[in-house]
């Protein structure tokens, strides 16, 4: 049989289901994939052995007697060290953090406890989720198994690394201009930022009040779909969250993609990508076309804006939320996190709020768009991960700042708060994975969804893994990657 | 700010008389810096006719059903 820790997670419940596989040969599975590669990695900065090993017993047991919950149960997740774990530090891999033990669960690793999932650890991320590499970390940075001398995208780059190279079944993320969706694109694995409002932000430690949205990060999409269950839902923390019940996503995969419209805005997202993505993520059009969509060119006319406001939106958010500690003790943060929440001081009032008034003109001509179209497509980055000390990137004769650069095809999703999907599309002559991005309509997950899971099921770029790491050596005695 | 992009001096007094941040010399010059792409990115937005953009931003009472 195949290595349960290197099956996708909808998989290993089946055979968790079936009593062919118990939580406990998965956890000590995970725990010794952990052991063995999470020192090069850096993707878990803290681990819950014990309290893993102890879940994985009492719920195998539960489900032996028949008890079985569900789908995530006895499955071993991992969670973005911004997740309030109750009794587990909760650090957002800053100093500031170093010693917070928070007393309650985030809302959603609650209701991902109540799902039966069990927790193997806390997950690298960029401190505060302020940044787009993971580099920079109070734990150190992540590493990119495609290529061990570059970033694995972030925020969330220790939650990206941990599905890619099986050290857990699924993780979270959590998503401000691009946080889950940038590291899947770098690193070849799904993640899904949902509409704002659909999943609560309580116990969650904020990046920008007003751009957070947490999120499932996966092996596949059917796995996001069972992943994406508990999160979605109302609470009573969280007002921003709505009260509608949410569908059955994984049921919803069932149905295929024939005759649904696929809008494609070339400008700002295509022709300023690099070729070889541009490229990759076209021939992922025919792919869709093929399987029946039929694809259109859009136009969104003031998007060029995005970057403005969300730019301005980051930092004024980042420099409030931190305020009282970057005077107190500014020396706590990194130098590029407090060069960042610094900067915020120097926004003035208005031009926040013209960025906040720019965000409803930029969804009014979206949603004018998806009055014609089913979903958007577009590249989830522009390029693909670039080397650990990189600062500027040249895209077609034109250099920018690396951060820019990540931001520009993702961040005007998190300004519109619409639900948007990157999958694995391809890979570069380097290769390094490129992402396809898929957005949709508020609340209409279960469509983006469906087209991901389309393609994925028409092609392979999902099931690739590195073989062996690079860099990283080779044990015989380990379980190999699939 | 539109055309001038804000000098050291500024910087420091902003940092210092308003935002409570004390920085160093070299903190202030990295900020000039960073800055030059900020003003750039405000004045681009600042040039949208934004003003007539309609519901302009929502206060929502504590309490108030919050429907989709």
């Amino acid at each position: 049989m195949t290595d349960p820790t290197a099956l996708p997670l909808s998989e290993q419940a089946d055979l968790l289901r079936e009593k062919k596989v118990s939580p406990l040969e998965l956890t000590e599975g995970y725990l010794r994939r952990i052991a063995k590669y999470n020192g090069e990695l850096n993707a878990f900065v803290t681990l819950t052995e014990e309290d893993a090993l102890r879940s994985a017993r009492e719920y195998g047991e539960e489900i032996q007697r028949g008890a079985y919950r569900g789908p995530l149960h006895g499955i071993p997740i991992a969670h973005k060290d911004l997740y309030w774990t109750k009794g587990v530090r909760t650090t957002a891999c800053s100093k500031v953090l170093e010693e917070f033990v928070p007393d309650k669960d985030a809302t959603v690793v609650r209701r991902y406890n109540a799902a039966g999932a069990l927790v193997l650890g806390k997950l690298n991320t960029h401190e505060f989720a302020l940044g787009t590499t993971n580099r920079d970390s109070s734990f150190g940075p992540v590493r990119n198994p495609w290529d061990l001398d570059r970033h694995p995208g972030g925020s969330s780059g220790g939650s990206a690394v941990a599905v890619l190279m099986s050290l857990c079944s699924a993780a979270t993320g959590s998503d401000s201009g691009g946080s889950i969706r940038i590291p899947a694109a770098a690193s070849g694995i799904v993640g899904l930022k949902p509409t704002f409002g659909l999943g609560s932000r309580y116990g969650i430690v904020s990046a920008m009040w007003t751009m957070d949205h947490p999120g499932p990060m996966t092996k596949t999409v059917r796995d996001a779909a069972l992943m994406l269950q508990p999160i979605a839902g109302y609470d009573p923390k969280d007002q921003t969250t709505v009260r509608r019940p949410p569908p059955d996503y994984e049921a919803d995969l069932m149905s295929d993609i024939k005759g649904l419209r696929i809008g494609v805005p070339l400008d700002y997202f295509y022709d300023q990508a690099d070729p070889e993505v541009e490229n990759t993520v076209r021939a992922a059009l025919d792919t869709l076309a093929d399987l029946g969509a039929s694809v259109e060119l859009v136009k969104i006319p003031d998007v060029e804006y995005a970057s403005a406001a969300a730019s301005i939106i980051y930092l004024a958010e980042a420099a409030a939320y931190h305020d009282d500690t970057i005077r107190v003790s500014p020396d706590l943060f990194l130098p590029a996190t407090r060069r960042s929440v610094e900067l915020g001081s120097y926004v003035l009032a208005k031009d926040y709020l013209h960025a906040q008034q720019y965000r409803r003109l930029l969804g009014r001509q979206v949603a004018a768009i998806l009055e014609g179209v089913d979903v958007l497509a577009t590249p989830t980055l522009p390029i693909t991960a670039t080397p650990l000390s990189q600062e500027v990137v040249r895209i077609r004769g034109e250099s920018q700042p690396l951060r820019v650069a990540m931001l520009r095809n993702t961040e005007p999703w998190n300004l519109t708060g619409l639900p948007a999907l990157s999958v694995p599309c391809g890979f570069s002559t380097r290769g390094l994975p490129i992402g396809l991005q898929i957005i949709g309509r508020p609340f209409q997950e279960s469509v983006v969804l469906r087209v991901g899971h389309a393609y994925e099921q028409a092609t392979d770029w999902h099931q690739r893994r590195p073989e062996p790491p690079a860099g990283l050596s080779s044990d015989p005695r380990a379980v190999r990657y699939q | 700010m539109d055309s001038h992009p804000m000098s050291s001096e500024m910087v420091q007094a902003v940092a210092s008389q308003l935002a409570g941040l004390d920085l160093s010399s070299q903190a202030v010059t990295e900020h000039a810096a960073s800055l030059e792409i900020l003003v750039k990115q405000i004045a681009l937005l600042r040039s949208l006719p934004i003003k007539e953009v309609s519901p302009p931003l929502i206060f929502v009472p504590e309490g108030t059903e919050q429907s989709d």
